[in-house]
């Protein structure tokens, strides 16, 4: 029997749903490619990151407000986002696989990284 | 009152330019919601931002019974005139800081600080007045999606970096490649990564001093996170792909609130540029300034430093005779700020390298 998955919920930012494992990242983490297909795990996107979007496959941000620059982006992008989702860069770990579901805000650990 | 936001703003001179954050209700045109006009909002000593949220949740319950149509024809016109006046003076200052006297950069400097200090309580209203505006839409919109008229500042910059990536690699340079020879690449690949970095300043943190698209170095960066080996024309092709599934304006059947949605629309192209009017205000016109007010270095003696004035207080720049002694304590405090430091990045000879570079 599989384990049940963890979820934590925000606020659904831009739909759609997607699974890849985290990539938690700081303004100051730049220089290596971002995984292609990962969830980008940040406290806050700002537009001069916007370039990363183009290699992931959903975002989950703490940024509380729903109209911010994750959500004006992750719509232009095409790809699920959640925000609003508090203590998300220490919830998630670097590597976990996460589930993102941009119309509901939810988002499962579908398998820990350990 | 716990901070919205701990370091956020760790350099004197930048946070000096946060004075009018408390003046969301008359900015707003909502005078009269909250006691005395002012809303509780400041930075503190160690750059962390408060916002009261009592304060706030009462300007936005009161927003939607102000909302006559020439309450938004204000609001349209003061963001877009705030908008309008630090970009002119931003753009003035490049253009005179050459010639200026030192006595004409001065009055620049204020000049232009004094326009940022009134755009950045737009920056912080954008925490509750976009989402306010927002919630008064929805209810009546068969659609909600966002009112995204046009192509964000953030999807434009990664079309720019996508032709930058391509150029590169066209001449041979992957991102990779980039990164571990600069800054000894052929003249004409590092001139379209220089061009590039000057065309896109403002990009980057809020924090003045921290990283961002006016370094070649943190452009190389951006290229390497974003495209790695890929090929950079397949997100251009995919961002026109989404462009064209998006439409144009969601809300145009919306014959209700057209007022609301304009300006929402314009509130959420401001988010987009928010920080980008103020970096770019700094690296583009205060920076040429600052490089010529700079105090005289003293053989064998420290004091002044070469970063001395980012440690000045906007105040302080319009005086001949700048209180010295002042900015020396403030730039010991800012440099026992490990955690602000390490946070954004910044490093021992950042900010000497910023005031340096050409």
């Amino acid at each position: 029997m599989s384990e049940p998955a963890v979820t934590h919920t925000g606020k659904a930012a831009a739909p759609g749903t997607a699974t890849g494992k985290a990539h938690v990242v700081s303004e100051v983490s730049l220089g290596q490619p971002v995984p292609r297909g990962a969830i980008l795990v940040a406290r806050i996107i700002r537009p001069h990151l916007a370039p990363v979007l183009a290699r992931i496959a959903a975002v989950v941000v703490e940024e509380g407000s729903l109209l911010q620059h994750a959500t004006t982006l992750a719509r232009e992008f095409g790809i699920p986002a959640v925000v609003g989702l508090h203590g998300a860069t220490t919830l998630f770990r670097e590597g976990d696989v996460l589930e993102v579901n941009g119309d509901t805000g939810v988002v499962s650990v579908v398998r820990d990284r350990s | 009152m716990k901070p919205l936001r701990r370091h956020l703003i760790g350099l004197p001179l930048q946070r000096s330019m946060f004075s009018a954050i408390d003046r969301a209700p008359e900015i707003l045109g909502m005078r009269g919601v909250i006691a005395g006009d002012r809303i509780r909002a400041w930075l503190n000593e160690e750059g962390d931002l408060f916002l009261d949220q009592a304060d706030v949740e009462q300007l936005t319950a009161a927003l939607p019974r102000r909302l006559t149509p020439d309450h938004l024809a204000f609001m349209e016109r003061s963001l877009a005139a705030a908008c309008g006046a630090v970009l002119d003076a931003t753009e003035r200052c490049a253009r005179r800081a050459p010639v200026a006297s030192d006595a004409e950069a001065r009055a620049l400097a204020g000049e232009l600080g004094a326009h940022v200090t009134e755009l950045i309580p737009y920056g912080v209203m954008t925490k509750f007045v976009p989402d306010a505006l927002y919630r008064l839409l929805a209810p009546t919109s068969s659609d909600t999606a966002p009112p995204i008229p046009r192509e964000s500042a953030g999807a434009a910059l990664t079309r720019a970096a996508a032709a930058l990536c391509a150029e590169c690699r066209a001449a041979g340079f992957t991102p990779a490649r980039l990164r571990a020879e600069w800054p000894g690449v052929p003249e004409d690949v590092a001139a379209i990564v220089r061009a590039f970095s000057r065309a896109h300043a403002g990009f980057g943190p809020l924090q003045w001093e921290a990283p961002g698209c006016e370094n070649p170095e943190y452009v190389i960066g951006l290229l390497g996170a974003s495209f790695g080996d890929d090929d950079p024309a397949a997100t251009v092709s995919h961002l026109a792909a989404m462009a064209a599934r998006r439409s144009s304006d969601p809300g145009s059947s919306d014959a209700t609130r057209p007022g609301i949605r304009r300006v929402l629309a314009l509130w959420l192209e401001f988010l987009e540029r928010e920080t980008w009017y103020v970096r770019r205000a700094f690296h583009v016109g205060l920076l040429p300034l600052l490089r010529r007010l700079m105090p005289a270095r003293r053989p064998g003696v420290a004091w002044p430093t070469p970063d001395a004035i980012l440690f000045l207080e906007l105040a302080d720049l319009a005086a001949a005779s700048p209180d010295w002694e002042k900015a020396a304590a403030r730039r010991t405090s800012y440099f026992a700020q490990s955690a602000y430091l390490a946070e954004h990045g910044i490093t021992a000879g950042q900010l000497t390298a910023i005031l340096e570079a050409a």
